[in-house]
């Protein structure tokens, strides 16, 4: 009788748990890559990849429970370690195998690291502009600024995550010591717009100011939608309360008195600190000529930290790397843009922990392939055309 | 012998009585052949178009297939005619270009709907420019309103209307091309700032005085100082003629019709003449980087300060070589003047460096002639399975499958020759390398171990091949080698992840393929009892999943790391990103299953056939979805083919199935008998 532990590792490190889980991945990433015509590429990503479990509708009807790549991928490593490294025999002959799978297992762990670890957003700069902050794509926060003299500013931050549970009815209220009021949330919606309350829709809706909060269908580029929410500010010392509508597109924060202060309530993307500012000094867009193909997007920038600058080129494929952030040409506008009017433009900014991650795995990765596939080669020709074998050679 | 060949060379001599009797260049009728010299010198000739510079040559073949479903057509007198031929009768005899048959329509649905007669037409006909101009205004107003429909929601007939809208508007930019050649020009009034030739260069080459004299007489003379800085003003006031100085109304009003008369003429034969790129810019290429045609002439004379004066010599050649159209001499005198004018320009510019390799490259016509060579090799393989014991025609075979190999070869170097590119940089381009690939792979394997199956695989997979990207071609019916995408203009990594993914799709086909041999050989008897040369097809099947394995793992994560450098992460879960880990994960899970004996060589057939069925999914299926980053991937109208495709190998796959329940009972029934 084995023992439960070793009963464990047995099946940690099958063959055939390998295998399930390698076919799991592909009908996971199989539904994924096709309910991305339906969903959008983030929504997807979020629920079918960034996740341990995922409900598929098959059809649009069927429920077709699935575990998730993050749980996928997990139990790939574990089975990957148990069977493919720790269990595997150690000989000349799977030298190559043994050697890929330690990239394998790498190429995960980046991916976790990644996962975990990584920030990412954009900066968008007309020429002569400058930035010390980027805006994330997705992720949305509520901001709450008190308003003092001379421009002074403390700023708190509920990130988006902690309140959009109120899109499925219900409230939040959020308490700190440092605010005279509590903050109550509710009646998020993740693309929304505010409307007369006058209008012909406007009838029911919870109003304020003579608006309501019309939430709109999701748009498959999730970068797109909207968010808006209700929000209740009640005052510690008289127990008075204010309304408000916050929605991401509007053009000034909420203002409110609250302890004889004055305070800013905004909804917008979260925006985070770079230890250094970011100049665009000039934008080229070139076309290849007489068509509308891009040829070249570039951006030159000066990067400005401690007084000191310094000059770099970003363009397709050629990004600039500083300090752990790297800053990619991502894309530029206005869209309809007529020939002479100013371009603004959009650079992809990243702080990835694992960024190398990926390239010392794939070197490991080739080369254990390589190295196992070219042994298998040279042996399979040795055996084919020993003497004395008949054509095709016993394996 | 004798019997046979007199009348054949009768009807040699007779046709080409016929031929030579026809007048090369008669009046204003068409010629029936052009000189060598001239189609030479204009196949040579450098044009910007689509954003590169190609010769007019390549230009006509692509305009022409894209109209015409084919490189050639038939004028209407039966001819069989290349398009570079059409292209010179279209430019120089637009009057009898309007009757060739180069317009082809797929059904009798769109030529109704544009009230077009079709009698005695088939319903997939072709039908010349004059048959559909009493349908052009519908076909046009059709054609803008489908346009507005996204393409996955417009009918067949609506795709076809906005296609032939599109082939009308390109026809007869090259029909109308010249007119500004053909054209009398109002210079005769005395209140111009004359004289001027009436040649529409000439009038260019006077557009400043011209607008001066429009200003003039819109402003009167004093004007003129404030306008120019007196200097110039003065220079200006000599080249006007004498009425305009000091006019009175009369003059005044016949002097502004005069202006405008000519300008509006110009204005209209400068549209016209918008379509083709035929002219370098005088400045170098860092400065001027796009090619003018005479429309842009016409813009840059009359509302910039750019000089033109290069620009307009070779303006005046193209000019002289249209006036010359009916003599012969002169025309080849003149066209070798505006050739050597062009080319030598272009390649002041270094810009024609590749002209002249590009045309032997279409006129070489590799890939039409590898085809050719498969079949013929198809027909010799089938020749030594008919005869078995033939130890000659088994050694012959792979030999012979060298040489429309090499041509290949030879094909796709050239392309990378005339591009500067590595072997991938197109969809179609995915279809020649793969194909390169899977045959040579398939050759590598019959020269290791002569068991024939590798080479009749290989002759089948370069047939199709080729076949498939003939028919890509002449589906989407543009150039090949189309200009770069920024995100795509980065020959290292086009050289490494493009090149290995294409690598790993070939095997993993050539492994299907091999696939599909094991399964229906077991299905159909063929060797039955022959387990050897079963153990051989599974034996190839792994092998070469390895092989496509290695490469599609390394296409893989080199495309991560490439998704890294451009767009800032290394996976995004992007559908092309997904087709591709597909692959990598259906192989592994074959190969670990194989590793596990989960499945035996039955089994590795079938999931090679399905893995098959994977990357024909990330190769083309994914395309068809319309999302993700890799738009300039896209492709549509091939679902059809795809749905047959996914129809035939599941018929495969079920017959995989039915062969393993038939080998079960055998072993049963073995095992039965050996246990009574």
């Amino acid at each position: 009788m084995k023992r439960p532990a070793r009963k464990l590792f047995d099946l940690c490190a099958s063959t055939g748990v390998a295998c399930v889980l390698f076919l799991l991945l592909f009908v996971l990433t199989f539904l994924g890559t096709v309910e991305q015509v339906q969903s959008g590429l983030y929504d997807v990503q979020q629920r079918y990849f960034h996740s341990l479990f995922v409900v598929h509708w098959a059809g649009g009807v069927v429920p077709l429970p699935l575990p998730g790549a993050y749980l996928l991928m997990t139990l790939l490593l574990v089975n990957l370690i148990c069977g493919g490294i720790v269990r595997m025999r150690k000989d000349w002959a799977r030298a190559g195998v043994l050697v890929t799978h330690v990239g394998i297992a790498l190429l995960l762990v980046g991916g976790f690291v990644r996962a975990r670890s990584a920030v990412e957003g954009h900066m968008t700069l007309y020429e002569g502009e400058r930035a010390d902050e980027f805006e994330s794509y997705y992720e949305w926060e509520m901001a709450i600024a008190e308003v003092k003299a001379g421009g002074e500013c403390t700023e708190y931050a509920i990130p988006g995550a902690e309140f959009a549970g109120t899109a499925s009815g219900g409230s939040m209220t959020f308490v700190r010591e440092e605010l005279p009021f509590d903050l109550t949330v509710s009646g998020y919606a993740r693309n929304a717009v505010p409307r007369p309350a006058s209008g012909p829709m406007g009838g029911g809706a919870r109003t304020v100011d003579g608006f309501y909060l019309e939430p709109l269908v999701a748009v498959k580029q999730a970068e797109q939608n909207i968010p808006g929410v209700y929000v209740t500010v009640r005052d510690h010392k008289t127990g008075g309360s204010h309304e408000a509508i916050l929605w991401g597109m509007q053009r000034c924060p909420a203002v409110i008195e609250s302890g004889g202060r004055r305070w800013a309530v905004d909804l917008r993307k979260v925006r985070r600190q770079l230890p250094f500012t970011i100049a665009l000094d000039k934008f080229t867009r070139e076309l290849h000529p007489r068509t509308s193909i891009p040829k070249v997007f570039m951006s030159e920038v000066t990067k400005i930290e401690d007084g000191a600058s310094e000059q770099a080129r970003i363009s397709m494929n050629e990004p600039f790397r500083y300090r752990g952030y790297t800053f990619y040409q991502a894309s530029w506008g206005p869209p309809n843009a007529q020939p002479g009017q100013p371009l603004y433009s959009t650079l992809a900014v990243v702080r990835n922990p694992a960024e190398n991650a990926p390239l010392y795995a794939s070197v490991v990765i080739v080369f254990g392939l390589g190295l196992h596939f070219g042994v298998r080669l040279w042996r399979h020709l040795r055996t084919e055309h020993l003497p004395g074998r008949p054509a095709g050679g016993a394996r | 012998m004798m019997r046979w060949n007199a009348p054949v060379v009768a009807l040699v001599a007779a046709v080409w009585a016929a031929f030579a009797a026809m007048p090369a260049r008669a009046g204003a009728a068409p010629p029936i052949t052009w000189d060598e010299e001239v189609v030479e010198l204009f196949s040579t000739l450098p044009i910007q178009s689509e954003g590169r510079i190609k010769p007019l040559s390549t230009y006509a073949a692509f305009k022409l297939l894209k109209l015409n479903g084919r490189r050639t057509y038939r004028d209407p007198e039966g001819w069989k005619r290349d398009s570079m031929e059409w292209l010179l009768d279209c430019l120089f005899f637009p009057e009898a270009a309007r009757d060739y048959p180069v317009f082809l329509i797929e059904n009798y649905d769109t030529a109704d709907a544009i009230g077009v007669a079709r009698d005695g037409k088939k319903k997939r006909d072709r039908y010349s420019y004059a048959e559909l101009l009493p349908g052009r205004d519908r076909l046009l107003s059709l054609g803008e309103q489908y346009s507005g429909v996204p393409a996955k929601e417009r009918t067949y007939t609506q795709s076809q209307l906005v296609n032939l809208a599109s082939n009308l508007r390109e026809f007869e930019q090259i029909l109308l091309y010249l007119d500004f050649a053909r054209c009398s020009y109002p210079v005769e009034s005395p209140v111009l700032p004359g004289p001027i030739e009436n040649r529409l260069s000439a009038v260019l080459e006077r557009a400043p005085v011209l607008r001066v004299a429009l200003a003039v007489l819109d402003h009167g003379m004093e004007s003129l100082g404030q306008l120019l800085g007196e200097e110039e003003a003065r220079r200006m006031r000599a080249a006007l003629p004498e009425g305009i100085a000091e006019p009175d109304e009369a003059t005044r009003a016949a002097g502004r019709e005069a202006i405008r008369a000519l300008l509006d003429e110009v204005d209209e034969m400068g549209l016209r003449a918008a379509g083709l790129a035929l002219f370098p810019p005088s400045a170098p290429r860092d400065v001027a980087a796009e090619w003018l045609a005479p429309g842009d002439m016409v813009s840059l004379a009359f509302f910039s300060d750019r000089p033109i004066d290069g620009e307009l010599a070779l303006l005046r050649d193209l000019e002289d070589l249209a006036a010359a159209r009916d003599d012969e001499a002169r025309f080849t005198e003149c066209l070798r003047r505006f050739h050597g004018g062009v080319a030598g320009r272009a390649r002041s510019r270094g810009e024609y460096d590749t002209i002249r390799t590009e045309v032997t490259f279409y006129k070489a016509k590799f890939f039409h002639r590898s085809l050719v060579l498969f079949l013929a090799c198809f027909l010799f393989v089938a020749i030594m399975w008919m005869r078995p014991g033939s130890r000659a025609l088994a050694r012959l075979a792979p030999v012979a499958l060298l040489a429309p190999t090499g041509l290949l070869l030879a094909g796709i170097v050239f392309r990378c020759v005339i591009r500067g590119r590595p072997p991938v940089t197109t969809l179609y381009e995915t279809i020649l390398f793969a194909t390169l690939v899977a045959v040579s792979v398939s050759l590598f394997i019959e020269f290791m171990n002569r068991r024939k199956t590798a080479v009749s695989v290989a002759v089948v997979l370069g047939v199709a091949g080729l076949f498939l990207a003939n028919k890509y071609e002449v589906r989407e019916g543009v150039d090949t080698m189309p200009s770069m995408v920024a995100v795509l203009d980065t020959n290292f990594w086009l050289s490494t992840h493009v090149t290995t993914i294409i690598m790993g799709y070939a095997a993993g086909l050539l492994a299907a393929a091999l696939g599909h041999v094991y399964i229906l050989g077991r299905a159909a008897g063929f060797k039955r009892g022959d387990e050897g040369f079963y153990d051989a097809v599974a034996r190839m099947v792994y092998g070469v999943t390895c092989f496509g394995f290695l490469f599609a793992t390394m296409g893989t994560v080199l495309g991560g790391i490439w998704a890294a450098q451009s767009w800032g992460r290394f996976w995004g879960w992007d559908p092309k990103e997904n087709g591709a880990l597909m692959i990598v994960l259906w192989q592994a899970a074959v190969l670990h299953a194989r590793k596990g004996g989960y499945i035996r060589d039955l089994g590795l057939g079938a999931s090679a056939v399905f893995g098959g069925m994977v990357i024909v999914f990330s190769w083309w299926g994914i395309n068809l979805l319309g999302v993700g980053l890799h738009s300039y991937g896209f492709t549509s109208g091939i679902l059809h083919s795809l749905l047959a495709f996914y129809a035939i190998e599941t018929v495969v796959l079920l017959a995989a199935g039915a062969v393993g329940l038939r080998m079960k009972r055998c072993d049963a029934g073995v095992a039965n008998s050996a246990r009574s």
